[in-house]
């Protein structure tokens, strides 16, 4: 039959051939890039004469001068143009899927802008990507009015601190929801926003983002309010961030590629207050005349430096003493003058970083396919991180029928990466300082490391010093202690499409995923962590090691090796399984153009299963292929004190959720808009009555452009929206009924399992809640040359989950349950320009700020002082989410110790950091430790095929809690501040310096052992703190589009060139915090700043 | 049957209600569902309290202001009798009083679901008799240190604590406080209900971790004494002690004469395999290390060297290991020294020992005391000749001459009394209960501060019922003691 047709077609032009001149020809171009468009059905309308278009877009086709033509393409608007007297017709083809800035794509459906009642920002990947970035979600930073993006740290896998509005959960999840082409992404691991800043290991593998390539992405959509996010009814309260991928075009099959090659800038000690080899020995002399490092305190000393050394080889008749038993000035001399530069050593200059991006389109009137293939890899900033990842996207549309469509992609990712070694860190609230054992993270091993300590000695060997009782070196224990972490990240989904009439619309989403996380923390045999287990060298170094095991039936013998052999193999293997599915019929109807409704409905249902497992192999011989070599009475060091080396943990989340939402439009100018969903979850455990929840949306908008009475001219659209709504989020740590959970006895003896009570039913527990009003304009004046919005909004989350003391006789002493409330108020500004508007020359400028300042208004149990001081801050009742509070310093007494007011105003050199009570009178707050304010500001220039930008993003209205640089004993090992040169020397400096004096020996051993503390509060009393305020030059990018008659002689289509620097410096940030990024939380581990880099990149297309 | 369209549409949507309500009912974690008997029994594991009320040595007579050890302020607020403020650290009064009802509250979790269960049934009556046992120990030690001690003529009045007899199932619950005759009486009927019921048998290992029937024989010993019921408390003790009452009191002799070190001896008195030792308790504490205050060393050797016969006491003897806390106090050798350590390479972590909730001195002292008080004297005298055969190197001769003589008394029970009190305060130094007997008979305690100030707790001071928790006042709504 379709031969038949064919050729019926053949023989009906060659009639009409020979009986008509008139021939036409032409060319079908794309509107958007000019690119020839071939395949175009082109045919006399009412007629059966067609041709299509060849592969440089070209038709001829024989026509009559009063012929209709019909130009139709699937994926453009079809045209019709009357033949006339011509016989050239170039045809310009609009793309049918309309630009990206005029609808709003919510995930459940894409609404026209106009018609859109709720606040929601878009944003062009190819506006906002930095080059040599390499993790989506860092992007977002300074682009969005109202989304706070704080990058605390630059170490790849990281999720930044991202925050919608705000704040709207105490102690719960303040991420927002990411969704991908529909579905929700869930993420690796649930990491709360205060789990981000520890900077252990699992912060690297907790981000789906991180997986995601950028340059497959073609939009985010941030939607903030309740009506923007409303569709997702229980899991909206913070936002929600809908990603868009790229999809295949019909036409040519066209192939992009697009690759950067980044420089990584190193940091350098003139950034930070340090003070060099030559003032430091200085500082050590004077801490042996204070008797503070001597060769008796050496010999048994935990870490130790230059000084330790020598006096060690002193003791072991290695090395002579000085004249008259002075210090050995030969042996200093060679150190005094060190001057390490540990940024030189430990990171990497001009690292490279690179990122390939391959991407294939093609298609026709039957299907399109989009493929993409990337590579990343970085080489790192330090001599310990890498990471490598390769994600791979296809996606494939089919037209079967103008009713059936169907879209089936596949995607996966698989990402390999190298991090130092580290523990999990431990807070002692004793003293209110974290600590991490065995922390070898670069930076903080540069910023801590004494400038005199050589990494190599004269010779060009390692040069040892020691740490943990025994032998470091850094590079040999970089070398030996790493975590290898592997990712892989598999998933598949299909849409499908049913048009039952051209008004009623069946839409279906089905999503399969995979994931599975590794990360092996390889701790050699030779490490100094393995090695620490086995330093008994001195009966000194036996009674102070402890890692060192005293065994109970037989306490009079010495402390043992339970390490005689090997090192650690500790593994967590973490595994995602996930199903997400939803179906909807969407019906619009228009009454003559007037009345315009829509009615969405629909139902979904998601599954996501985890599954964590820890497993430490203790006494690992690399050396001799891995076999573990494990000690008896390892297992019984380790059983008495209750340390376990296995740990599972499963995670299973059910969710189904139906919706339906109403909009209603009358002649384009009010705009109505409903939604309820009733949204249910396993979270809260198997109670039936916390199990749903209702939400709701009301919202409306009000095109003033529209009316007839509107006649400023100058105004080319105005737009009014409020919403009112309720949504909600599971809290942290929920459990409606009883939790019980097992475990082994700790005892000496009649060891069983058992089983103990973590929560006790709550039939009351609820969600999270957030009640929202918003109003907002949308402009734009003057022809569109400045558009903007403008958003003010007031929320009250309610049923927030805290921790309260409870009476204690139901058995719970602490509950964690629905009691706390925070109101939080806020407002967005955006506003874009286009200044200057030439033929060849543009400026345009975008500009936005944010800010929003939250209150708890229901709270009622505090915390600990320590937990007030750290530098994250703390809740309390009428403060901000998290607030930042100090000790009060009341200077230093006539000694240089440090003293301080305590509730009642006296002065004391130590407090009980564990007490509650009168919080608000210890304590001084001195303001919120997350900004209330941020922004960005980008520039423009276009010149003929050049454009550079500049964009600047800033923060405000914070405090940063400075890093710790005070303490009772300085080791010989540790670098020392600037600062230390004001420090107190005599009595009457403490009337002219803040700098506490360097405690002697004889103070520490029998004076108050109070003075000790006096450092620990020092560090996080009211001089140790700076603004958070900061302007950081972001990134500066030239770029350079090659003319479009050369690059076609070589087959291209587009080919730009660009250079781009990221993170250049601060503009503006407090002098207090000496180098100190105020975005940065140097928690060591494998926390990193963000790198600075410059990065060339090049994109072409075929 | 055809089901008409009508009626399909409405059963379509509630199949898929109840199909998404069992879809929603996984569990969201690895927590453990409570289905099996065997579940509830190890679920009973953690109805002891890990909170110990030796910190009331502080606040009792063998102590002096101690120089050098750790004082937190908590400590000192017990040695000045003053109301602690801290919210929640061990060896404070708010640390037993919620340690205690958390391990009610298990419980009465198994108790609530204990007759549904699917399992043996001699297995689920001896777990509903422990539960029992456990939930009456933790009220009977609360409202003794809660409340002022039982008193037949004001108990019905006197107030006492809640006593929770099923599961907490709302976020804030309000409760208030039973008077110390219902807690008395409610006690009673567990502890009465749990011995019948309870099986020794069912328990793994050496079950001292774990009500026995020996062990629940003890706490109706110490019950009926403290309630002034002396022919239960002979009955019950009686019953436990059996024909060969020596087996249970610790062989002192035999165990200074074999010990090789210290551990070793700390190891032996809380051994479950000593006799003695009738219910054992992993308590968190930090009275085992240099904290707080302890006798001096005069007080040390008053407490032990005087005695009716000037006999070498075996506690006082060159053998018995002594510890010296801070730098002027002293304490005898009774508990390990163990660290329950966060992770491997962390420093932070917990103090726990392992304690004997009962011992079977106690129960030979509570009838001797029991005969006392009912005029059996000799039958008073054959109990403390058992026991001070093994305390004392020439196992002197208890009689009522001796005692009458040393006491300066012509009043033979008060002569007997006066000798058990002793010996009670003797014996059981540092393991907190001569607390309560300063409360049963109304002693006076004198401290030396700091300064040197001497200050009294009265006869019948108010500040000798300990505070109910500044929480459970705020958040429970439970009336304060009077002060």
């Amino acid at each position: 039959m379709r031969k038949f047709l064919s050729a019926f077609l053949l023989f009906s032009t060659f009639i009409y051939a020979s009986a008509q001149e008139l021939s036409i020809s032409g060319r079908v171009t794309a509107v958007k890039d000019g690119i020839e468009l071939p395949g175009v059905n082109v045919r006399v309308a009412r007629t059966n004469r067609g041709t299509v278009s060849d592969a440089a877009g070209r038709y001829t086709l024989l026509v009559n001068s009063g012929d209709t033509i019909l130009f139709s393409f699937i994926g453009y608007r079809s045209q019709t143009q009357v033949v006339g007297q011509r016989t050239v017709m170039d045809i310009q083809m609009e793309s049918e899927t309309t630009e990206l800035d005029e609808v709003v794509i919510t995930g459940f459906q894409e609404v026209e802008r106009k018609l859109f009642t709720g606040a929601a920002a878009t944003v062009k990947m190819s506006d906002v990507r930095i080059s040599g970035q390499t993790n989506a979600s860092q992007m977002l930073e300074g682009q969005v009015a109202g989304v706070t993006v704080d990058n605390v740290s630059g170490t790849f896998g990281t999720a930044p601190k991202v925050r919608i509005r705000g704040n709207s959960s105490i102690n719960g999840d303040t991420q927002p929801l990411w969704v991908v082409d529909g579905v929700i992404l869930e993420d690796l691991n649930q990491l709360t926003a205060d789990d981000i800043i520890t900077g252990n290991a699992n912060t690297l593998t907790a981000s789906s983002v991180a997986g995601l390539n950028p340059d497959d992405m073609e939009s985010v959509q941030v939607l903030k309010d309740a009506s923007a996010t409303a569709l997702y009814g229980t899991r909206a309260k913070n936002g929600v961030i809908v990603i868009t991928t790229k999809r295949g075009k019909s036409g040519a099959t066209r192939i992009s590629y697009s690759g950067n090659l980044s420089f990584n800038l190193r940091p350098s000690y003139k950034q930070f207050d340090i003070l060099n080899s030559a003032d430091e020995m200085s500082v050590y002399r004077e801490m042996y005349e204070k008797g503070l490092i001597d060769i008796t305190t050496s010999v048994k000393a935990q870490n130790y430096g230059v000084l330790g050394k020598m006096f060690s080889l002193i003791s072991q008749h290695d090395l002579n003493w000085g004249p008259n038993g002075s210090l050995n000035e030969s042996f200093l001399n060679q150190y005094e003058n060190a001057n390490t530069d540990w940024f030189d050593v430990l990171f990497k200059d001009q690292s490279l970083q690179q990122q390939h991006s391959l991407s294939l389109t093609s298609g026709g009137e039957k299907y399109n396919s989009y493929y993409s293939l990337s590579y990343m890899n970085d080489n790192g900033q330090t001599i310990a991180d890498n990471v490598t990842r390769y994600a791979v996207t296809a996606k494939n549309s089919f037209f079967f029928t103008d009713k059936l469509s169907l879209d089936v992609k596949l995607s996966a990712n698989f990402r390999q990466q190298l991090a130092p070694g580290t523990q999990n860190r431990d807070f002692d609230p004793i003293s209110g300082r974290f600590r991490r054992d065995f922390d070898i993270n670069p930076l903080n091993y540069a910023l801590n490391t004494s400038r005199s300590i050589r990494p190599y000695d004269e010779n060009g060997n390692l040069e040892y010093f020691r740490r943990n009782y025994t032998d470091f070196n850094i590079l040999r224990e970089l070398a030996l202690n790493s975590i290898e972490i592997s990712v892989a990240d598999i998933s598949t989904q299909a849409d499908l499409q049913y048009k039952f009439t051209d008004n009623l619309v069946f839409r279906s989403a089905i999503q399969g995923r995979y994931a599975a996380t590794k990360r092996e923390h390889i701790i050699h045999e030779w490490s100094n962590q393995a090695e620490a287990y086995r330093a008994d060298d001195t009966q000194y170094i036996q009674d102070a090691n402890q890692l060192l095991f005293v065994d109970p039936n037989d306490p009079t013998s010495q402390p043992k090796v339970v390490l005689p052999e090997g090192g650690f193999n500790n593994l967590n293997n973490d595994e995602l399984k996930y199903f997400y599915t939803r179906n909807s019929l969407d019906w619009s109807h228009s009454f003559n153009s007037i009345h315009n409704i829509n009615i969405l409905t629909g139902m979904e249902i998601k599954s996501t299963d985890r599954q964590s497992k820890r497993i430490d192999g203790i006494g690992i011989v690399y050396e001799n292929g891995g076999i573990a070599r494990l000690d008896p009475n390892m297992i019984a060091f380790l059983n008495q004190q209750g340390i376990e080396t296995y740990a599972l943990s499963e995670d299973h989340e059910r969710f189904a959720g139906a919706f339906l939402n109403g909009g209603y439009s009358y002649k384009g100018k009010y705009i109505f808009n409903g939604t309820v969903r009733y949204d249910g979850s396993n979270r809260l455990g198997k109670s039936r009555a916390a199990r749903y929840l209702p939400t709701w949306n009301v919202s409306g908008a009000w095109n003033i452009d529209q009316e007839k009475w509107f006649n400023a001219d100058w105004i080319d659209f105005l737009k009014l929206r409020a919403t009112y709504g309720l949504s909600a989020n599971l809290g942290p740590n929920t459990s409606a009924l009883l939790n019980i959970r097992s475990g082994v006895t700790l005892r000496p003896t009649d060891v069983e399992t058992y089983l103990y009570i973590q929560d006790l039913e709550n039939s009351e527990l609820t969600w999270e809640k957030l009640n929202e009003f918003n109003v907002g304009f949308d402009y734009g004046i003057f022809e569109n040359r400045v558009t903007g919005t403008i958003d003010a909004y007031a929320r009250n989350s309610y049923d927030l989950i805290g921790v309260i003391q409870t009476s204690g006789v139901g058995g719970n002493e602490y509950k964690t349950g629905n009691y706390a409330n925070m109101e939080s108020k806020g407002a967005e500004f955006t506003i874009n320009t286009r200044n200057i508007q030439r033929k060849n020359f543009s400026w345009l400028t975008s500009f936005n700020i944010a800010y929003s300042r939250d209150q708890i208004t229901k709270l009622e149990f505090d915390p600990r002082l320590a937990d007030a001081i750290v530098q994250g801050g703390a809740a309390i009742l009428g403060g901000p989410r998290r607030g930042l509070f100090s000790v009060k310093f009341a200077g230093l007494d006539t000694r240089g110790i440090p003293t301080f007011y305590d509730g009642s105003g006296e002065v004391v050199y130590n407090m009980d950091l564990q007490d509650r009570e009168n919080i608000r009178d210890i304590l001084k707050f001195e303001g919120p430790a997350e900004p209330r304010g941020a922004g960005g500001f980008t520039n423009i220039f276009n010149y003929k095929s050049f454009s550079l930008s500049v964009f600047l993003s800033y923060k405000f209205d914070y405090k940063i809690r400075l890093n710790d640089a005070f303490s009772p004993q300085y080791t010989d090992f540790s670098s020392l501040s600037k600062s230390f040169v004001n420090r107190w020397m005599v009595p009457g400096d403490e009337n002219i310096t803040d700098i506490p004096v360097i405690l002697d020996q004889r103070i520490l051993q029998s004076g108050n052992p109070d003075y000790q503390s006096a450092y620990d509060l020092y560090n996080k009393s009211t001089v140790r703190v700076a603004n958070g305020d900061y302007i950081r030059l972001k990134s500066v990018r030239l770029s350079y589009a090659l003319p479009n008659n050369w690059i076609r002689k070589v087959g291209m289509s587009t080919a730009k060139l660009s250079v781009e620097a990221m993170n250049l410096f601060l503009l503006y940030s407090d002098s207090r915090l000496n180098g100190q990024d105020p975005e940065f939380f140097s928690s060591g581990g494998v926390a990193l700043p963000q790198p600075r880099l410059i990065t060339t990149s090049i994109s072409i297309g075929f | 049957m055809k089901l008409s369209r009508k009626s399909f549409y409405p059963l379509t949507i509630l199949l898929m209600l109840s199909a998404c309500d069992s879809f929603l009912s996984e569990n969201p974690d690895n927590r453990v569902d409570l289905d099996t008997a065997e579940k509830a029994a190890q679920l009973l594991t953690s109805a002891y309290p890990s909170a110990a009320y030796t910190f009331t040595e502080w606040m009792a007579d063998e102590v002096s202001y101690t120089q050098g050890t750790t004082k937190r302020p908590e400590h000192v607020q017990a040695y000045n009798w003053e109301e602690s403020t801290s919210s929640n650290n061990q060896d404070t009064p708010s640390f037993i009083w919620a340690g205690s009802y958390e391990a009610i509250a298990p419980a009465n979790e198994v108790l609530a679901i204990i007759d549904e269960m699917e399992g043996d049934a001699d297995l689920k009556s001896a777990i509903r008799g422990e539960a029992l046992l456990a939930r009456a120990y933790g009220h009977f030690m609360l409202v003794n240190l809660f409340a002022k001690h039982y008193n037949r003529q004001t108990a019905t009045t006197d107030a006492g604590v809640p006593y929770v007899e099923e599961p907490e199932t709302v976020f804030i619950k309000q409760y208030a406080r039973n008077t110390v005759a219902e807690v008395y009486d409610k006690v009673e009927r567990d502890l009465r209900e749990g011995m019948r019921l309870v099986d020794g048998r069912f328990y793994k290992n050496s079950g001292k971790y774990h009500f026995t029937s020996t062990a629940a024989l003890a706490l109706a010993s110490r019950f009926y004494l403290f309630k002034g019921d002396f022919e239960n408390c002979i009955n019950y003790s009686t019953e436990m002690l059996g024909s060969n009452p020596d087996i249970f009191i610790k062989d002192l002799p035999t165990i200074l004469a074999d010990y090789t070190n210290t551990e070793e001896f700390l190891r032996l008195m809380t051994s479950p395999s000593d006799n003695s030792n009738l219910l054992l308790a992993r308590q968190v504490t930090n009275y085992p290390i240099n904290v707080g205050f302890w006798p001096s060393i005069d007080q040390v050797n008053s407490l032990y060297d005087n005695n009716p016969w000037n006999a070498e006491d075996l506690r006082r003897s060159n053998r018995y290991p002594l510890f010296i806390r801070g730098t002027d106090g002293y304490a005898l050798a009774k508990y390990q020294f163990l660290f329950e350590r966060t992770s491997i390479t962390s420093n932070v972590g917990y103090n726990y020992t392992i304690m004997p909730l009962f011992r079977g001195e106690e129960v030979l002292l509570n009838r001797a005391e029991a005969y006392a008080s009912t005029g059996q004297n000799s039958a008073a005298l054959a109990d403390l000749q058992i026991y001070v055969d093994k305390r004392y190197t020439e196992k002197p001769r208890v009689t009522l001459p001796f005692l009458q003589n040393y006491y300066r008394t012509n009043n033979a029970q008060a002569a007997l009394m006066a000798f058990i009190v002793d010996e009670r305060d003797k014996e059981f130094i540092h393991e907190g209960l001569r607390w309560f007997d300063i409360k049963r008979f109304n002693l006076p305690v004198t401290h030396i501060t700091q300064t040197g100030a001497s200050i009294t707790l009265g006869e019948t001071d108010l500040r000798k019922v300990l505070q109910i928790p500044q929480n459970a006042i705020d958040v429970g709504g439970l009336e304060p003691n009077p002060r």
